[in-house]
């Protein structure tokens, strides 16, 4: 089978990295594991809320420098400030012309989401049905004097109690309703099936729809907002609309504990975008080995081979990998050292001994998290010394960067998605 | 006998008492039942939760004479004797598992004829397998070995076997006042009188008096006789265990050797675990002493040679424990000491009255312990009762599993075989009915909310770690992953802890799990601990500073602080 470019990863950056790839007119096939860390994630997208030193981030254009100056090996500092933000608002467009309908901007600088355990939390896109707070001179702005926050009867991927304190640290008033269906009873008489995604495909069915608005209805009288778990809107997305037409006030979605739908929710959606295109995609498959020939200048992906189509080899003209850290088994490590799972690239750094891959303590930076592989510029990768001519890497399998200390990891992926998709479309 | 309602967390103080236990592990909860059974008042203080010492640390789980066999003819017995009594009135914080001692090709056979032989002395059936039928009996064991003996070998649960003790003490009319720190000893006219206390949740100090202040506090009782002005030679040794993902094997596996590191392969609940390595350690460090990569690598090297599966399986913790010996100057390795029961009576030894100190000993004697202990404390206080904590169950092991299951309403059968698996005749007291008693917490574990509401309302749960000692959420295969999240929110509803305080709570558990996660991160364990902090520090946003400064609340509180030299150091 032969492309033009081959993605090896179905996470954020492989759907980004292929989603433009096929609207630059690539024929390509996406190859994908399955479920990635969207599936796992706020379902906002960080581009940095934090520089490696600890100090709080609000303007992330404004801060690239000193990331630089802290981190020379970041991506973002490989790339460069101007190539990282000429792909940060390529992917703000991007997701405007996908029909992904997010809120927030590099230039209006991170606002706060509201996390499970009632945190704000800088980023920098969100899904407009979340609830999302602005900052303003530096303090953070809750929109409403009075919020209801209306949960599922005996769900406890999401406690009530928890999120409203963030709320309330910021002066507004909570009420906690509860409400259930006979449909979810039964949903919860199977004691590990009462989860995020399980509840939505109930919640979701228009059937539900009159006692669902109903209960809206009720929780939003004498309150400024209603805020619910987002157990709902998985395939509906208009749902939310109608239940906040028939409210008359807001109605917005707090990320509950795993599965995350709204990171489902976004999965799902750029796949379709992909297969719109024309893209093909390989689901469940996994890549098992490869061919390279050596070039006077580098090294040359030749073909992949992948678990599902055996013999019969994928090639490609360019290739990006996308496969993850070591979650996504991207990478993968023993007792004796860590290497890139599928093509041995040369890593940012070499992991050193083993003692010294974490930290004793939790909070404190772990190197293991900031293991991946070395890129240059355009986001091109190194075997042995050499630069691998048709391969480029993007998204978490990329070295130098610690995606959960800095808030950094969706940035990083549409970034280094959208910087190799161009290089490769402009045969860089 | 009914349980009527036990509740161990009332934290009802008295002025004066009979009897003050120094120490909540299993020999200071025994204690307290034993006291009590026999009509004294007593009062246990703890300065963490129950059950955080050797007790719940230290070769956790397990185990019947025969490792001790040929080394040590007197503990064997012990060993022998108690195991039977427990078998009788703790039979649900007991697993009967059987034992196999395993003979590589690299050991010497003779010590299996030697080890048969000391075993029967000892009362310990033992019986040489063919090598084929033994590797077919135990297919995980290693297939190379030339010989095995089987041996009757059971595992114990020190959290429950604690637990029940202490349950059945507070019936009985004890108090347990966990987090709550002796700090002194009041000593007037050579004659101990009581303690000072502080507690370590409100920060109250206040004295209680005591006809007997019992030191059971295990390695940490080097200072308090130090407290007392005794001196009590502790030479302390640290013990390490490695957590594995899943039950490997079905028999206790052990080599059939001298003890050493790395011998023993223990299953338990859902995981099993390999342990134990032996270090000595300076007293500074009984507090703060965390398992190295190099044991690590020994617990997995040679844990591979009883189970090769060992070197692939997934690591999920490992942990460590300070082992309460009594020093021995004439051995530096820890590895030969007697471990003989001390109990020292610090009136004829010392010329200081009132004050006693039990050590020494192991978990599966923790009885015994109490019933010298007790009556000693008869014959000092002139009072003539005798003992039956060797004939009357405890809470919980009144009746066995399949009477229980009978009288529990309809809940789905693995929930119900959890609870009884845990709680015993006491999983009637957990609600079967409404939601909560079908939504499960724990889903490695099969908790339910309902057996979560229960922990926190009867059996003195202050946080998230007190949780997973009582009912083992976030003890199993995922440690934690799912259910610590919807635990917390329990604890909030329960109001353990506000909802704001939620975070904090998480942190602190958090921190305490990654001391035993960060010397195993390579392979399966990095990925799962990659995923934790994506979750709770990137999708949650937990940090550093949702913790309480200065103190980890899920942690016994370490006010180790104390700087002058501790007695009992190791000299050098």
């Amino acid at each position: 089978m032969r492309f033009d470019a081959v993605v090896i990863g179905g996470g954020l950056a492989g759907h980004a990295a292929a989603i433009s790839l096929s609207e630059a007119g690539k024929s390509c096939v996406l190859i994908s594991a399955g479920q990635s860390a969207m599936h796992f994630s706020s379902g906002s997208m960080d581009f940095l809320h934090t520089l490696p030193d600890g100090s709080p981030v609000l303007f992330p254009e404004k801060s690239l420098d000193a990331l630089t100056a802290a981190a020379p090996a970041h991506p973002y500092s490989v790339a460069g400030k101007e190539r990282t933000l000429a792909m940060a608002l390529r992917a703000e467009k991007a997701f405007a012309r996908w029909g992904l309908r997010t809120e927030g901007s590099l230039a209006a600088g991170n606002h706060l989401r509201l996390s499970p355990m009632g945190k704000f939390i800088p980023t920098w896109l969100s899904f407009e049905d979340s609830v999302t707070v602005p900052v303003k001179d530096g303090k953070a702005v809750f929109p409403w004097k009075k919020v209801a926050i209306l949960s599922v009867r005996d769900f406890l991927d999401f406690s009530p109690e928890i999120a409203a304190s963030g709320p309330r640290a910021l002066g507004a008033e909570t009420v906690i309703v509860f409400f259930t269906l006979p449909a979810l009873e039964t949903l919860r008489a199977n004691p590990s099936e009462f989860r995020s995604i399980n509840i939505a495909r109930i919640l979701d069915k228009p059937e539900h729809k009159p006692r669902l608005a109903e209960a809206v209805r009720e929780a939003a009288k004498g309150v400024d907002a209603v805020f619910m778990p987002a157990v709902l809107c998985l395939n509906r997305e208009n749902l939310l609309d109608e239940l906040k037409t028939r409210a008359r006030k807001p109605v917005k979605l707090i990320s509950t504990m795993t599965p995350s739908l709204l990171g489902a929710r976004l999965a799902r959606k750029l796949s379709r975008i992909f297969l719109k295109n024309g893209g093909v995609l390989m689901p469940k498959d996994e890549v098992l080995g490869f061919e390279a020939r050596e070039t006077a200048d580098g090294v040359e992906i030749a073909n992949v081979r992948t678990r599902n189509h055996g013999d019969i080899a994928i090639s490609g003209k360019d290739y990006v990998l996308a496969t993850g850290s070591f979650f996504g088994r991207g990478l993968v490590s023993d007792r004796n050292g860590a290497r890139e799972a599928v093509f041995d690239l040369d890593l940012a750094e070499p992991p050193g001994p083993r003692e010294n891959w974490s930290s004793p303590d939790f909070f404190a930076p772990q190197p293991s998290s900031t293991f991946g592989v070395r890129v240059d510029a355009s986001f091109g990768t190194y075997m042995k010394g050499k630069p691998v001519k048709n391969l480029k890497a993007a998204g978490l399998v990329i070295g130098g960067f610690d995606p959960v200390r800095e808030g950094c990891g969706a940035g990083v992926s549409l970034v280094s998605a959208l910087a190799a998709a161009d290089a490769i479309a402009k045969g860089e | 006998m009914n349980n009527e309602k036990l509740f161990l967390g009332a934290r009802k103080r008295v002025r004066e008492t009979d009897a003050i236990i120094i120490g909540g592990g299993a020999t200071g909860a025994g204690l307290a039942r034993d006291l009590s059974r026999r009509g004294f008042e007593c009062v246990l203080f703890e300065r963490g939760d129950l059950a955080t010492g050797a007790t719940g640390r230290n070769h956790g789980r397990r185990h019947r004479g025969a490792r001790y066999a040929v080394t040590d003819q007197v503990s064997a017995e012990e060993c022998v004797k108690e195991n039977s009594i427990l078998r009788k009135i703790a039979r649900h914080c007991v697993e009967e598992t059987d034992g196999l001692f395993i003979t590589l090709p690299e050991d010497d056979l003779e010590y299996q004829k030697n080890f048969i032989v000391a075993c029967r002395a000892a009362g310990i059936s033992a019986e040489a397998l063919d090598p084929e039928f033994a590797k077919r009996l135990e297919p995980s064991a290693n297939q190379t070995l030339i010989g095995a003996v089987k041996v009757p070998d059971g595992v114990v649960d020190p959290f429950r076997l604690t637990v029940a003790n202490m349950l059945d003490a507070v019936s009985h009319g004890a108090l347990c006042h966990t987090y709550c720190e002796v700090t002194g000893i009041l000593v007037e006219n050579a004659v101990a009188t009581g303690v000072r206390v502080r507690d370590n949740l409100s920060r109250e100090e206040y004295e209680v008096r005591a006809k007997v202040v019992i030191n059971a506090s295990g390695i940490w009782g080097g200072r308090v006789g130090a407290m007392a002005g005794v001196e009590v030679k502790m030479f302390p040794t640290r013990g390490s265990l490695l957590i594995l993902g899943h039950r490997l094997n079905r028999l206790v596996i052990n080599r059939c050797r001298k003890p050493a590191d790395a011998d023993i392969l223990v299953p338990g609940d859902t995981v099993c675990l390999i342990g134990t390595t032996s270090i000595p350690i300076k007293f500074e460090e009984i507090d703060t002493t965390v398992s190295d990569r190099e044991e690590v690598d020994i617990l997995i090297r040679e844990g591979a040679l009883l189970c090769p599966e060992i070197e692939t399986a997934r690591k999920i913790r490992c942990y460590c424990g300070s082992r309460p010996l009594i020093a021995d100057e004439n051995d530096k390795t820890g590895r030969s000491t007697s471990r003989h029961i001390v109990l020292l009576d610090h009136e004829t030894r010392d010329g200081l009255k009132g004050f006693v100190t039990i050590s020494g000993g192991k978990l599966i004697t923790y009885r015994l312990m109490a019933e010298m202990t007790t009556d000693l404390v008869c014959r000092k206080l002139g009072k003539n009762v005798p003992c039956d904590t060797h004939s009357v169950p405890l809470p919980g092991s009144h009746e066995p599993p399949d009477k229980i299951l009978r009288k529990i309403a309809p809940l789905p059968p693995t929930i119900k075989a959890a609870i009884v698996h845990r709680h015993g005749d006491m999983a009637t007291d957990i609600a079967a009915e409404g939601a909560s008693a079908t939504s499960l917490v724990c889903e490695c574990e099969l908790v339910s909310a309902a057996e979560v509401e229960h922990a926190v309302d009867t059996l003195a749960v202050r946080n998230m770690t007190d949780l997973r000692r009582r009912v083992r959420v976030g003890m199993g295969p995922c440690q934690g992953e799912l259910c610590m999240s919807r635990a917390v929110g329990i604890l909030a509803d329960k109001g353990v802890c506000p909802p704001s305080g939620c975070p904090g709570e998480l942190a602190s558990f958090l921190v305490e799990r990654w001391k035993g996660i960060h010397p195993l991160t390579w392979g399966e364990t990095l990925r799962e601990s990659e995923f934790i902090m994506w979750l709770y520090q990137g999708v949650c946003g937990i940090g550093p500073s949702d913790l309480e400064p200065g103190r980890v609340p899920g942690e016994a509180p370490g006010e180790a602080a104390s700087t002058e030299t501790p007695p009992g150091a190791p000299p050098g």
